[in-house]
């Protein structure tokens, strides 16, 4: 069964305004899912409600063909949400930062997954910032210590929340690339974003909202 | 867990506001008690369990709002509460954090400030066994009203309103407890009755708040 994700009738009020009305689609492994609509018009709530950290007035959301609040633990373990905030504690430096991610999806602390995170902040020029606390680092690199959890976590199903925000053009095609090869391997990618995406070798589908 | 909490250990520590400031503030209560009341040592020495214990509270009180505000407004939060791992156990490896830095302190502070105020000598390890175990319980009920308070501006005042009345038992044993001591009175019936809160705190507030917590993340936009 490959079907990894299905959103029926989602429907959600806000106040008196119908924000999101009747939104379905389904999502399958090899399958990217571009959200867009204006702004305001309930992108970020709809992943968010996918996600599970967010609740619709009607409808459900399946993962792999049960609902996420039974099968929530699951979601959970094959998720990956990169929010519109990104998580990053000013704090600490960005090794420190995604030690706290790889702990969360289950990589011991260890020398090994240090020398994985380096690797992934070299993957996206960040490695002479690596010691740096993020609150001195731009809003582009800060982005980019976000999106360096897209090396370190496994898991099935992205859900980018606007990752392309303050990035620069080689950081777009970063994404891009990694959003192909993520796709390719069986993983399933739904985001939002006002940017043209291309991506090789897949076809972008679109909900408009 | 270990790693939450190294990280909750690491960014408190590069705030230093945080911890200093609930001992800084118990300091200063308790020192102007005296110029207050006056300086008589028999007066001092009646009132100084209850105001140990009231500045303590209003310390720790005061430190709570900072728990999980700044992982709220960051998104730290949200991943917490999507990651595979259990969210009561996070909860539990930050409240034990928070307490390290606010708890601790005063704990360590409080005998210093038991001679200040005259405070009978065999009073002193009551004084510090019912801070030990009182300021800890403090921290998880104030876990609970930090959650349910997520993501509230100005939520200061609803905080204390939501806490105080569940911190009252902590208080009335624990200034009892320093009260018998300092009277010579056995006072391990109001240790134990902290004790007692304690275990019931440490194993319902974890829960409690992240029960809390899920909600008050999925209310944001």
């Amino acid at each position: 069964m490959n079907e990894l994700l299905k959103v029926n009738d989602v429907t959600v009020w806000r106040g008196d305004n119908l924000l999101l009305d009747d939104v379905h689609f389904a999502l399958n492994a090899g399958q990217v899912l571009q959200v867009r609509g204006a702004n305001g018009s309930g992108k970020t709530t709809l992943l968010r409600i996918v996600c599970g950290v967010g609740f619709a007035d009607e409808g459900s959301v399946q993962w792999r063909g049960e609902s996420i609040e039974r099968n929530r633990h699951q979601l959970n373990n094959e998720l990956l949400y990169l929010g519109h905030k990104p998580g990053i504690k000013g704090a600490l430096n960005p090794i420190e930062n995604l030690r706290i991610f790889c702990a969360l999806s289950g990589l011991e602390a260890s020398t090994k997954t240090d020398d994985l995170i380096k690797n992934a902040l070299a993957n996206l020029s960040l490695s002479d910032k690596a010691e740096l606390p993020c609150r001195f680092l731009s809003a582009g690199q800060q982005r980019r210590v976000a999106l360096a959890r897209l090396l370190l976590q496994h898991a099935y199903l992205w859900v980018l929340d606007e990752p392309l925000t303050s990035l620069d053009k080689a950081g777009l095609a970063w994404v891009e690339n990694q959003i192909s090869q993520h796709v390719s391997n069986g993983g399933a990618v739904l985001l939002t974003t006002h940017a043209p995406l291309q991506v090789k070798g897949v076809t972008v589908n679109t909900l408009e909202l | 867990m270990r790693c939450i909490f190294q990280r909750e250990w690491s960014v408190a520590m590069r705030n230093p506001g945080q911890w200093v400031n609930p001992l800084l503030f118990f300091i200063v209560v308790v020192t102007l008690f005296p110029l207050g009341v006056g300086p008589s040592p028999q007066t001092l020495s009646t009132i100084a369990p209850g105001v140990l214990w009231v500045s303590a509270l209003l310390a720790v009180l005061l430190s709570l709002g900072a728990l999980f505000d700044a992982d709220y407004s960051d998104g730290t939060l949200e991943q917490l509460a999507l990651s595979g791992q259990s969210l009561p156990v996070i909860v539990l490896a930050k409240v034990l954090v928070h307490w390290l830095l606010s708890g601790m302190p005063l704990l360590l502070m409080s005998p210093v400030l038991g001679l200040l105020l005259n405070l009978p000598s065999q009073a002193i390890p009551v004084l510090m066994v019912s801070l030990l175990l009182g300021t800890l319980s403090l921290s998880l009920i104030g876990a609970i009203g930090a959650a349910l308070t997520v993501g509230l501006n100005q939520a200061g005042v609803l905080l204390s309103l939501l806490v105080l009345p569940l911190s009252v038992p902590v208080l009335i044993f624990g200034s009892s407890a320093v009260a018998a001591a300092a009277g010579d009175f056995a006072a391990s019936g109001q240790l134990l009755a902290l004790l007692a809160l304690l275990i019931l705190a440490l194993s319902l507030a974890p829960l409690m708040a992240s029960l809390a917590l899920r909600n008050g993340v999925s209310g944001g936009t």
